[in-house]
């Protein structure tokens, strides 16, 4: 998980960053207090969430996360914010979470295992060098099963047949055939060059 | 109350019509009109009570107006957290920072208590603490300078801080920069003015301005009601400078 934290200020960076990583201890947290440099930071490292400020030094907190969506729409937005009367206005962007200071580790656990687009366990990065060959397939689906916050047994009772059968082609023991990847696609709501690549 | 009342009249009628002796039936009627004084008092005695009770939701209101301009839960909150940071990193500055936190919040419930105006001298140091806050945590620096001819004067307590909170947020912005206090007597009046040299190109977004008149409006008004006082507002490329009248009274 990749994680962007963006306030005004440092300290608050650095109080957040420390209860993050408590959090999830195996993720990439990176933050920064200069509002000037979240777009770059952002485009650099492609988080999956960014927790932002609303008042980010008199700007728009609000606006600058649109502009991060746009790039990346599957990137959860968390605001954090001393005050609540933007919580309507923060929907605008399909926020994951709304946080009022002052922030507690309670918050924190439960905005992340509430996330509007669920991060997998299996990363890009994983795809790229761990897995190869056939079980690639078995991996791609099961990261994009995991990103639609279904279980196997879910998505066996969506595509019509029994969870083994899920288990088998991610595991790499077996390779789905074409019906069943496009009705994989479908139901993940994927592309088909998702899944083989 | 109207029922005996009018109880007491249709006996009065029906005595009357039997043709009782009047002794009688002057009773009935100075009893009816004592009760008809009774019931009036009663009623006015609710209108008093009535009037007393909007004048404590009045009063009520206004404290919580005041409490709601005075204070600044983002502000707090930010202090916070930044005091739990330092906790973990730099005690000294943990403790500094606790230590201006007290007297900010002392100076605030103070302000909320009562609206009494305060000497110039308690309020410059009102100010001084809060800029110490929010320099905690802040990349450049901010330099307060006083140039002050005339001292011994009163002004609402926290009337500053808005402004100076503006000139810190939206003036000098991250860079860090310069804010002049000063003070003069002109025209039997005092005059205050707080510069900033701010040149920080600002998004004017509508929040921005919003907020720039809500502070600075609660300020106005306050300035005006409880000392007379006008404030002006000058914004140029080069800084912003907010001027302050008080017609001079006899005080200090």
């Amino acid at each position: 998980m990749k994680i962007l934290v963006a306030d005004d200020h440092q300290l608050v960076v650095d109080d957040l960053i420390y209860y993050l990583k408590k959090l999830r201890p195996d993720a990439e947290i990176v933050g920064t207090s200069e509002p000037d440099r979240i777009a770059e930071l952002f485009d650099e490292m492609k988080p999956d969430v960014v927790f932002i400020d609303i008042e980010l030094d008199g700007r728009n907190g609000i606006a600058v996360a649109k502009k991060l969506q746009e790039k990346r729409p599957r990137t959860n937005i968390i605001y954090i914010t001393g005050y609540e009367k933007y919580a309507l206005e923060s929907y605008k962007t399909y926020a994951s979470a709304f946080l009022v200071k002052p922030i507690d580790e309670d918050m924190l656990r439960d905005a992340l295992e509430h996330l509007r687009f669920p991060v997998s366990s299996i990363t890009d990065e994983m795809l790229r060098k761990q897995y190869l060959g056939d079980s690639v397939i078995g991996a791609r689906i099961q990261k994009c099963r995991e990103e639609c916050g279904l279980t196997r047994a879910e998505l066996a009772e969506k595509i019509g047949c029994v969870m083994p059968t899920i288990q088998r082609w991610e595991t790499g023991v077996r390779v789905p055939d074409i019906p069943m990847i496009m009705k994989l696609a479908n139901v993940l709501g994927v592309e088909i060059s998702e899944l083989i690549g | 109350m109207l029922v005996t009342i009018f109880i007491q009249a249709v006996l009065a009628a029906v005595r009357e019509f039997y043709d009782l002796p009047p002794s009688m039936t002057n009773a009935v009627t100075a009893l009816c009109m004592l009760n008809y004084y009774i019931y009036l008092f009663m009623i006015e005695r609710q209108t008093i009570a009535d009037s007393l009770i909007q004048k404590e939701l009045d009063l009520t209101k206004s404290e919580l107006t005041v409490l709601r301009n005075q204070i600044q839960p983002h502000f707090i909150y930010n202090v916070l957290t930044m005091i739990r940071s330092l906790t973990r990193t730099d005690t000294e500055r943990a403790v500094t920072a606790i230590n201006n936190f007290s007297k900010y919040l002392k100076t605030h419930i103070k302000a909320i208590q009562s609206e009494d105006m305060i000497p110039f001298e308690d309020e410059l140091k009102n100010v001084s603490v809060y800029v110490e806050l929010a320099q905690t945590d802040y990349p450049g620096k901010i330099e307060l300078i006083y140039d002050l001819k005339e001292n011994g004067f009163y002004i609402p307590a926290l009337s500053l801080e808005p402004i100076i909170e503006n000139a810190i947020q939206h003036g000098i912005s991250r860079q860090g920069g310069r804010i002049t206090v000063s003070t003069m007597s002109e025209n039997g009046e005092t005059v205050i003015r707080i510069t900033d040299n701010g040149t920080a190109k600002k998004e004017m977004t509508q929040k921005v301005s919003e907020r720039l008149g809500v502070g600075l409006d609660n300020t106005r008004k306050r300035l005006s009601k409880q000392c007379g006082g006008r404030m002006d507002v000058n914004m140029t490329d080069s800084g912003c400078t907010v001027t302050i009248r008080i017609p001079e009274t006899r005080r200090g």
